[in-house]
This record gives C-alpha cells, structure tokens and sequence, in this order.
C-alpha cells in the first residue's frame, strides 16, 4: 500500500505541480526561485519519483541548461560587463541573473513534473475525468505521457543505427553531425504517426466512443491527506506571490 | 556482441580487442548489425539516401558511392524503390533495405537477426546466395535465425539454444 506523498489522488498532485510550476514562472528572484526549486526535489524524492537516476539520465544535455543561461546572458545584458567581445558585451551581471534565473525556472517546471510520473497513467486520466474533464481529453493527455518514452526510444535506435553503420559521431565534422541530428527527425515523426493511426483502428475495433457516458471500474476518492495538501499548496503559493510581489 | 548492451560477464573480443572498451561507431565499422526489426535501422528520407548515407559521410567517391549502391539496390530488388520514402515500405522491403544498408559498407564481420523474416521464398533464396559469396570471399558471420533451413544451407556451425540455453552445439 503506497503511503504519504506517494499514495496522494493524482488530482492532489497534480495541484502540487501546478503550484510549483505556478511560482517557478512568476518568480523572477534568484534566491526564491532556488528555495522552490529545492522544496520541488525534496517533494519529488519524498512522492516515489527517481529523480536523481532521471538527472544522471539527461547529465549529457546538462550543457544544453549552460548553453541557455549564456545565451540568454548575451542577449539581455545590463549592469557591469564581465567578458566583453570586440566592445559587445557577451556577459554581464544582470544577463547572467537572467540566465540563471531561465535555468532555474526550467529545472522547477521539469522536476515538479516527476511527481505526475509516480502516478500510473491510468489513475491520472481517472482522476481527470472526475475532474470532469472530457474523456477523449484525459484519454488524449494519457496518451501522449505513454507515448513520449517511446519517442525516446526511437531516438536512441537512430543514433545506435547510425553509429553501428561504423560513422563515429564524435569524430566527424559539426556540419556532418547536424546533417545525422536531422535524421532523428524523420524517423520520430513518421513513427508517431504510425502508431497513432495503429492506435486509432485499435481503438476503433474496441468501439471507443460508442456510447456517450463511459462508467469505470476504477475510482478514485480523495482522502484527508489529498485535501490537506491541496490546500497548504494552494495557501502557501498565494502566500509566497503575495509577499514576493508586495512585500519584497 | 554489437556493443548495444555490455556483458555482464566475460567479454567480446573483436579482432583482438575487448569490445567493452570500443564505442559503437568503431564496432560498426568491422561489423555489420542488421536489427530484429528492419524498421528501427531505417532513418533516411529516400531508400537510395538509406543506402549511401554512411559511405558519404565516410568520405567515399561520388562514383564509387553509385557504383556499390547501384549494385546492392539491384541484387536486393529495390532498384525500383530507389526515390520511395522508406517509411512507406512493406515488411519484406523494409527488410531488404536494412539488408543492403548494412551490405554496401562491406564489413569484416555480420551479425545479423532473423534476416529472413517477411522474405518470400525466392528473396530468401537470393539473400542465401549472397549471404554464401560473402562467405567464400572470407566475410564471417553469425546468423541468429528460426528458419532452419536458411540456416541448414549456410552454416558450418550450428549453436541451437532453447530457454536461454545452449541445448546444442554442431559443426
């Protein structure tokens, strides 16, 4: 039997999430931002999710996160300059806060959405419905969390086929590599199209839509413990907003 | 054996050197992989792009590009199919589009995993053939197969394995 965070209704966590998202996009500070950031993880860890085998999973687009921040860094610059490029100013102080602050914002967004994943798609497309959200919606937003590991997968397969036909990637020219990169994208779209029409027939020869009111097995029923945390996030993202804007 | 997953025990050796210290690519260019299934190796947007893709990018002539494409198109019957988008291929061309895309990089060694699957009689027959010139002109290979007689006509060395198993071994 699950217990704590990790046996919350989805629809519990699914307002967790929504109010960390909430305060990582309307927080500009630094120092909040990396405050909800860190009570995102503790959250995260503390519902089930494997966040840190997840962060050692992507730790090869971690330099993709630098790339932002320094990106972002030279197109909004302001304050002192600290690497200046021919009289451009490449990096200053407040682009960098910017910058960071993009990051930091991305990772909240990202690492509250592993909270979603300990719940089984399943329970998320139920509660939803309980939510009176239309079935085909709920059933659509299912599908496309099924769906994006599979995507994953048919990346990996590219890139294992390409490298397998003896090209080694880390040794052939930048505009070479672009040119393999470009062929992930083929392979991705053309498979999602497939199996989302093989997925339509299936659902189609299982009479999905046939009758207008769907009852279902399962069903879900919020506990305490899902309202306390609905309402202790709710009040202390309002809280936060409040004294952020008002009060900083 | 083709580097996609490490041993948990032992080791491969290819030519010589542990393959758990090889990347993929180097393993690839002395050994020729054809997948389960045809369709997670196929990625370009034309059959003839499929083809020729890693000879391009390995620097090869535009000539000799044509020339090795041309050839293997035609002895896997796909000459035809050259424009179409590999996509929209049936199993069985699918299948011998992986074929000739691991083929045309004329490797030292294949590896190659149910190769006969969604063949008609005669294509299994032509694959023989080819697979059976490889052969004599000193290519190794190991074929991974249910199709008894295709592997009855090929091999010098039968490893039959049932449950994970090896349940026989003959040459």
């Amino acid at each position: 039997m699950k217990t704590g965070l990790k046996g919350l209704d989805p629809r519990s966590k699914l307002v967790l999430v929504l109010c960390l998202s909430t305060l990582g996009v309307l927080i500009q500070d630094i120092r909040v931002l990396t405050a909800v950031l860190s009570v995102s993880m503790v959250l995260s860890v503390a519902a089930g999710s494997r966040l840190f085998a997840l962060v050692k999973k992507f730790r090869r687009i971690l330099w993709l996160f630098v790339a932002i921040a320094i990106i972002q860094s030279i197109f909004s610059p302001s304050g002192r300059v600290l690497v200046n490029l021919g009289g451009i100013k490449l990096i200053t102080v407040g682009g960098l806060y910017k910058g960071v602050a993009m990051v930091l914002r991305m990772s909240i967004v990202m690492v509250s959405a592993t909270i979603m994943a300990t719940s089984n798609y399943r329970e998320i497309v139920q509660g939803l419905v309980q939510w009176r959200i239309p079935y085909e919606i709920a059933f659509m937003v299912s599908v496309a969390i099924r769906f994006l590991p599979l995507l994953t997968d048919e990346i990996k397969n590219v890139v294992t086929a390409v490298q397998l036909r003896g090209i080694e990637l880390d040794k052939i020219p930048v505009r070479q590599r672009l040119k393999v990169y470009s062929y992930l994208i083929m392979p991705v779209v053309s498979g999602a199209v497939i199996k989302s029409r093989e997925l339509a027939t299936t659902m189609e020869t299982r009479a999905f839509r046939a009758y207008p009111k769907r009852t279902s097995y399962m069903l879900l029923t919020m506990q305490r413990a899902d309202y306390a945390v609905i309402i202790i996030s709710m009040a202390v993202s309002i809280f936060t907003l409040m004294f952020y804007f008002y009060a900083i | 054996m083709t580097g996609i997953l490490r041993p948990q025990k032992g080791c491969v050796r290819i030519c010589g050197s542990d393959s758990a210290g090889m990347k993929l690519g180097e393993i690839g260019r002395r050994v020729g992989y054809l997948f389960q299934n045809p369709a997670l190796q196929i990625f370009a947007p034309s059959v003839r792009e499929e083809v020729s893709f890693a000879l391009e990018l390995k620097g090869y002539s535009s000539e000799e590009i044509g020339r090795r494409v041309d050839e293997v198109l035609r002895d896997l019957d796909l000459f035809h199919l050259q424009d179409a988008l590999p996509f929209k291929l049936s199993r069985g061309e699918k299948q011998r589009l992986a074929i000739a895309a691991v083929l045309v990089n004329k490797p030292g060694f294949l590896i190659l995993d149910e190769p006969t699957t969604g063949l008609d009689m005669e294509r299994r027959r032509v694959l023989s053939d080819m697979l059976r010139d490889l052969k004599q002109k000193g290519i190794g290979m190991a074929v991974i197969s249910h199709d008894r007689a295709f592997i009855d006509r090929l091999a010098d060395r039968e490893v039959r394995m049932h449950g994970g198993e090896i349940v026989e071994d003959r040459t």
